[in-house]
């Protein structure tokens, strides 16, 4: 054997010996220990500027005054992620699962909702200037405005970028074919990106910005032209949903925005009015197949929820649990949920009730007690399951909610272990700090 | 104004402006650029969240389970933070991190070097404390890094990069500031000294003779790195 080959082994074999550096306790720490190094860094760096202002302290107060509040220290607006009490960040990247969608409530009153399966990531949010960034999907915002707050809102849709004065709209990037379509309840707002001149279009309440990067296309439209248009592909309309943007659920947890709209053509073609001349027992489906949840849930009651409860077969059960869920209420969820349970034992959907269980517990209900009964449940009966990530993520969270913190740092401990790449483990880990 | 209980004891990160909290570290290094460009308060830790790992490693394999390991790290982690700021591209923010990496276990060895000359003393490193309970092993680990010390810094660094670290000779050159002919350089006269130094001490000879694998006397199978 050459000896290059075997130092070479000889070296593979004490990098198997070391393994791959120090455990992860001692990492955590160096992490803890560097955030603390940095913020201190920053800390000291503000007072080194604070002194310097203070040694130039007339210059800098007509600087101040003439600049006006553009000399303010720019600090963080808090926002919350979802029905969790808990605080997003900048930078991260935010998704709303498929089924449903995700609210960000911001301290000054902007609300943001991403659309089911929509991914996106809150850039930045202080008292000056607040950036979303849309990935992939849709989102509806109503915007507190500029004049009452002073911070300047932008949204990002790949190349597209939207100043947000203070408004009400619907955005929608499609990263696959590049393709943004804006739509505005209220308000105005003005778009810089491909296809539009230097200075950027402004775009009026009650029309639509319809722009492709590929085709090289970017129109405004009023917004009744774009609904009967074929050349806008799955516009949804905020104004043609069934539960406007700007009405309160009935729930605490989604702030002020609806949780569910339609997302699609057919929504903006049918309403519901337009189609409650059927059998109601039919009607809730069709209604419930638009994501016209209320109207669905409604059309239900009105054929008798216990009845279509007791009757309909295991799809249509399941479409009546989601259809109470996505209306917000939790006691018909529940009923459905576990008629569901009870009636198809061993099917798939039966296997997920005591997940959605939780969710109805802990989003609708705000019992947090019964969140965390029903996650363990589903995790002891499903431990390998395709939603046991995002239950142990959600029981981590209601054993908090709940006020049990060491419950709340053991479930952290396996998540991290079980999912250390997980959207839950940088949470899990700064619950074990 | 809105409020909302916070998790944890460390509900609100000494870092952080407002009420922030990581939800999800999966940056990219366009994006963790961006961010400290702007000041982004949750920047250091999504960089260490991204970079630990391979800082880690690359420290732990040069100087093995040392006693200033997280120390080491530490300071790597404050040069990339007092420097990062200035990266436009990139492309190249995880060369410069194991560039940076490099200089500092260099920095260190040579500190180390004259402490040695001057007051004498042994080995920093010591026996592997977490991830071998096997004591042969981790005796052959102690005598490895104890040759290990007394090869000049550059040749150390270059002969952990190449077999500890698997590194090609190109990655190897950048990752130490060098030309591919200064590393190839540095690789002989480590090698050069690491085998002579190996021959007194019999179970390193043995090895290298035979091939045989750690405390196991495994035979090294053919067709191995060349």
């Amino acid at each position: 054997m050459s000896r290059d080959r075997a130092l070479a082994k000889l070296g593979r074999e004490t990098a198997q010996g070391l393994g791959e550096g120090p455990s992860s306790d001692r990492r955590m720490a160096q992490r803890h220990r560097l955030v603390e190094v940095a913020s201190r860094r920053e800390k000291s760096g503000a007072l080194v500027r604070a002194r310097a202002l203070l040694l130039f302290a007339p210059a800098a107060a007509i600087v101040a005054f003439v600049a006006g509040t553009r000399l303010m220290p720019t600090t963080a607006i808090d926002f919350w992620v979802g029905t969790a009490t808990v605080a997003g960040t900048e930078g991260a990247s935010l998704g709303a699962f498929s089924d449903g969608a995700l609210p960000i409530r911001f301290e000054e009153g902007t609300r943001v909702e991403l659309d089911p399966g929509t991914r996106a990531k809150v850039v930045r949010s202080s008292n000056k200037r607040a950036e979303i960034a849309l990935d992939d999907g849709s989102l509806k915002a109503k915007v507190t405005s500029k004049s009452k707050t002073g911070i300047g809102w932008i949204f990002e849709a790949g190349p597209y970028v939207v100043n947000v004065r203070g408004t009400e709209f619907r955005l929608v990037w499609q990263s696959g074919s590049k393709t943004m379509d804006l739509e505005l309840v209220e308000g105005r707002v003005e778009v810089h990106g491909p296809n539009i001149a230097r200075e950027g279009v402004s775009l009026e309440s009650g029309h639509v910005l319809h722009a492709e990067v590929t085709r090289g296309i970017a129109e405004v439209r009023p917004l009744q032209r774009a609904e009967s248009s074929t050349s806008v592909p799955s516009v949804p309309s905020a104004a043609a949903s069934a539960t406007p943007p700007g009405e309160a659920p009935t729930g605490e947890a989604a702030g002020d925005i609806a949780p569910e709209t339609p997302t699609g053509r057919d929504s903006v073609r049918s309403g519901p009015s337009t189609t409650r001349k059927t059998d109601p027992a039919t009607e809730w489906r069709q209604l419930a197949r638009q994501a016209h949840y209320a109207e669905a849930l409604a059309a239900a009651r009105e054929a008798g929820f216990e009845a279509q409860v007791a009757r309909v077969g295991l799809v249509d059960l399941a479409l009546l649990a989601d259809t109470a869920r996505f209306a917000r209420s939790a006691s018909e969820a529940k009923l459905a949920l576990h008629a569901l349970e009870r009636r198809f034992p061993g099917s798939r959907q039966a296997r997920l009730v005591p997940f959605l269980l939780g969710r109805v517990a802990v989003d609708l209900s705000s019992d947090p007690s019964e969140g965390v009964k029903q996650f363990r449940r589903y995790l002891a009966a499903s431990p390998k399951g395709q939603l046991a990530e995002e239950a142990y993520g959600r029981l981590m969270l209601a054993l908090e909610k709940t006020g049990d913190r060491a419950g709340a740092a053991e479930v952290a401990r396996s998540y991290v272990e079980r999912f250390p790449t997980g959207p839950n483990a940088a949470l899990a880990r700064s619950l074990l700090e | 104004m809105a409020s909302a209980r916070q998790i944890g004891p460390t509900a609100t990160p000494p870092q952080a402006r407002g009420n922030v909290r990581v939800l999800s570290p999966k940056v990219t290094d366009d994006e963790l650029l961006a961010m400290f460009h702007r000041g982004a308060p949750q920047a250091p830790a999504l960089l260490f969240d991204r970079y630990e790992a391979d800082v880690n490693r690359l420290v732990w394999r040069f100087l093995g389970a040392d006693r200033d390991h997280d120390d080491l790290v530490q300071q790597v982690f404050m040069d990339v933070l007092a420097g990062v700021s200035r990266v436009r591209e990139a492309s190249g923010l995880r060369g410069w991190i194991v560039c940076l990496t490099v200089n500092k276990v260099r920095t260190e060895l040579r500190k180390r070097r004259v402490r040695r000359l001057f007051y004498g003393g042994s080995s920093d490193s010591v026996p592997h404390p977490e991830h071998n309970d096997d004591h042969e092993a981790r005796d052959s680990l102690r005598r490895m890094y104890a040759l290990l010390d007394q090869l000049a810094a550059n040749e150390r660094l270059a002969f952990v990069l190449r077999y500890i670290e698997g590194m090609p000779l190109a990655q190897a050159a950048e990752a130490c500031s060098c030309s591919l002919a200064t590393i190839k350089r540095h690789l002989q006269r480590a090698e050069r000294h690491f085998v002579a130094l190996a021959a007194d001490d019999p179970d390193l000879s043995e090895r290298l003779r035979s091939g045989g694998r750690w405390g196991t006397g495994e035979p090294i199978a053919e067709g191995g790195e060349s």
